[in-house]
């Protein structure tokens, strides 16, 4: 888990301190559409998982992040 | 963020945000408004990445945008070009690199697949000219690096069809790393001597032990591996890159394998100098460098032995002591990687091509010199032939190599760009005369340049510069000589220049004087100030001098 937040930290290139697993979309400004993009690209590459395109507006949290990739 | 961090602007067809973003951390970034308008940074006279004032600019191009239809491709081609070279002549000062194009199309529909690779090949022989024409131009690898991580891992339609990039998130960090190491290469000095081991380095096996026949040097398997090595290195040497052998042996049994060893790659002349002793390497590499006029950190040091190799690092601080790999079948790919790291050259000149003969040309000359009873019979022997001729600008990366490499025999010191060089020559009143000299022994090349200023009937000369590769031979004397005599029948009836001292151009200090110059002035700073009334004088005998101004 911690090193989820480590990874996720690094994408949207805030302290890790900011963020933790009830962060969501609307209390970081760097996370932005085009990040959100971002994030399921790199969470695609790095954990081999699909989020389709229509999804792709349904994950606002880092939870929401969390529970798919979980046990990858 | 810091004065001296680098400024950087990407300009593309496509989106490029993730890139600038993850290099604004480094870097100081220029954001393109919106995204995929690099032709109207290429156009507009005025804009904001102008007041930016990058010291660096990629120019990323995606194929399938560039080409969005095959027909007259050639047309779209040619006018991208038109377009890069406004950009080049607009931002002089600025180092551009311009890619190479990629496609994320592999499927084959009619004769889609010859058109891109024909389309590739025009647009990388475009790419070449501009490079060759223009000082600030330089090649970005971009097809190269996605054909490394495949085309298949490279794009992403997701990121395409929501964000407008094309490249995945593992081709947008390669791509990182690609400019990162640009800017490393520019920046660069880069390295001139590569010391190397010859058993289990050059080829497999001790020699001493197993005879000129028995090592392991051919055309398959173990053998192999030695055979690209050594292909690698003659390739380097051939790219300027100086080879030195330095071996735990009998000389003897080297120079057999040279001589007879018809598996060979590198022979013995691709070698500067082959030491083949029971000396201590550290001995041997100090008196290498010595030899060569260089220090420590202008070599690296390849060798099997780790020992060999720790007592290097321990008693030539300064070398760069290559790691061996364990694995021996990675050996050629290391080396590859090594002269990649250290040997880069963005254009190789005709004069680099040729440092190992020069060198060797250089042993002869010395050889003669103490040979011959007196120094003026040596200086006649040699059969010197001197071409003096304006630079065009073709000539434009030799000077900036010349003024910026040569610390000895430099009269002022002046560091100059291409773009200043460039200004110089432009000038009406200015222009910057190249010395080509040969011998008996071989070509040196345009080993020279003085910088003249004419001012009616005088001449101020800026600066006077001469390797050191030719340095000792009076060739200085023949040229002013000569010059002056020149410049006499075409009016001129004074000279004057200056001498600017250093730390390193002490070899110079009195070269006014002795050319018959009078001092003028002398500053607190041992800036001397010279002047000529110039009048028919002697030339010198022992060479012949070509001059056209």
């Amino acid at each position: 888990m911690e090193d989820f937040l480590i990874f996720f930290a690094d994408i949207l290139e805030v302290d890790r301190n900011m963020v933790s697993m009830d962060t969501k979309q609307n209390d970081i400004s760097e996370w932005d559409s085009l990040m959100q993009v971002r994030i399921v690209a790199e969470i695609e590459e790095t954990y081999g998982v699909r989020i389709l395109s229509e999804d792709v507006s349904k994950y606002n949290s880092i939870l929401d992040f969390y529970e798919l990739v979980k046990g990858k | 963020m810091n004065q001296n961090v680098p400024k950087i602007a990407v300009i593309s067809n496509v989106n490029c945000d993730f890139i600038q973003r993850d290099l604004s951390k480094k870097y100081n970034m220029f954001f393109a408004e919106g995204y995929g308008n690099w032709i109207s940074y290429c156009l507009l006279e005025e804009s904001d990445l102008m007041k930016f004032e990058p010291d660096y600019i990629f120019v990323l191009l995606h194929g399938n945008e560039l080409f969005p239809t095959l027909e007259e491709s050639d047309e779209t081609v040619n006018t991208s070009f038109d377009y890069l070279t406004v950009l080049l002549n607009r931002f002089k000062e600025t180092s551009i690199f311009v890619s190479t194009v990629s496609c994320s199309i592999y499927n084959k529909v009619g004769n889609e697949l010859d058109m891109r690779n024909h389309i590739r090949s025009f647009w990388d022989n475009k790419l070449y000219e501009l490079t060759c024409s223009h000082t600030n131009a330089f090649r970005f690898e971009l097809d190269s690096l996605i054909c490394k991580i495949g085309i298949q891992n490279a794009y992403s339609s997701k990121l395409w069809y929501t964000a407008s990039i094309p490249f995945s998130i593992a081709a947008v960090k390669e791509i990182e790393r690609e400019i990162e190491l640009c800017i490393r290469r520019v920046k660069m000095k880069r390295k001139k001597v590569f010391a190397v081991d010859l058993d289990n380095t050059l080829w497999g096996g001790i020699v001493g032990e197993v005879g000129f026949s028995n090592i392991e040097i051919g055309n398959s398997k173990k053998g192999l591996i030695f055979r690209d090595v050594q292909k690698l290195l003659l390739k380097l040497k051939n790219a300027g890159g100086l080879l030195v052998a330095i071996s735990k042996n009998n000389i003897e049994d080297i120079e057999e394998v040279f001589r007879n060893n018809q598996h060979m790659v590198l022979k013995k002349s691709d070698f500067a100098l082959i030491y083949a002793n029971w000396e201590e390497k550290t001995v041997n590499i100090k008196s290498m460098l010595e030899i060569l006029n260089l220090n420590e950190d202008a070599c690296v040091f390849l060798d099997d032995n780790q020992v060999e190799r720790d007592k290097v690092r321990l008693g030539c601080p300064s070398v760069t002591v290559l790691d061996y790999p364990d694995e021996i079948c990675d050996l050629p790919a290391r080396v590859e990687q090594f002269i990649d790291e250290y040997f880069f050259l963005w254009n190789i000149l005709d004069d680099d091509r040729r440092k190992t003969e020069m060198y060797h040309d250089n042993q002869k000359r010395i050889e003669a010199q103490n040979r011959a009873i007196d120094f003026e019979e040596y200086l006649h022997s040699l059969n010197t032939l001197i071409n003096i001729y304006k630079a065009k600008l073709k000539d434009i990366k030799r000077i900036e190599q010349l003024l910026n490499k040569t610390n000895q025999f430099n009269t002022k010191t002046i560091r100059m760009n291409a773009s200043e060089i460039e200004k110089y020559i432009m000038n009406d009143d200015k222009y910057i005369l190249l010395i080509d000299v040969g011998d008996k022994y071989g070509q040196s090349g345009v080993v020279g340049a003085i910088m003249i200023n004419r001012l009616d009937n005088k001449v101020i000369i800026d600066n006077f510069v001469l390797s050191c590769r030719v340095m000792g031979r009076r060739i200085e004397d023949a040229i002013v000589s000569c010059l002056v005599n020149r410049f006499y029948d075409i009016g001129i009836r004074t000279v004057e220049t200056e001498y600017i001292p250093t730390s390193k151009n002490i070899p110079v200090s009195e070269l006014w004087d002795r050319e018959g110059f009078l001092l003028d002035s002398i500053n607190e700073n041992g800036v001397k100030k010279y002047y000529l009334n110039v009048s028919k004088i002697e030339e010198y005998d022992f060479c012949k001098v070509n001059i056209e101004l």
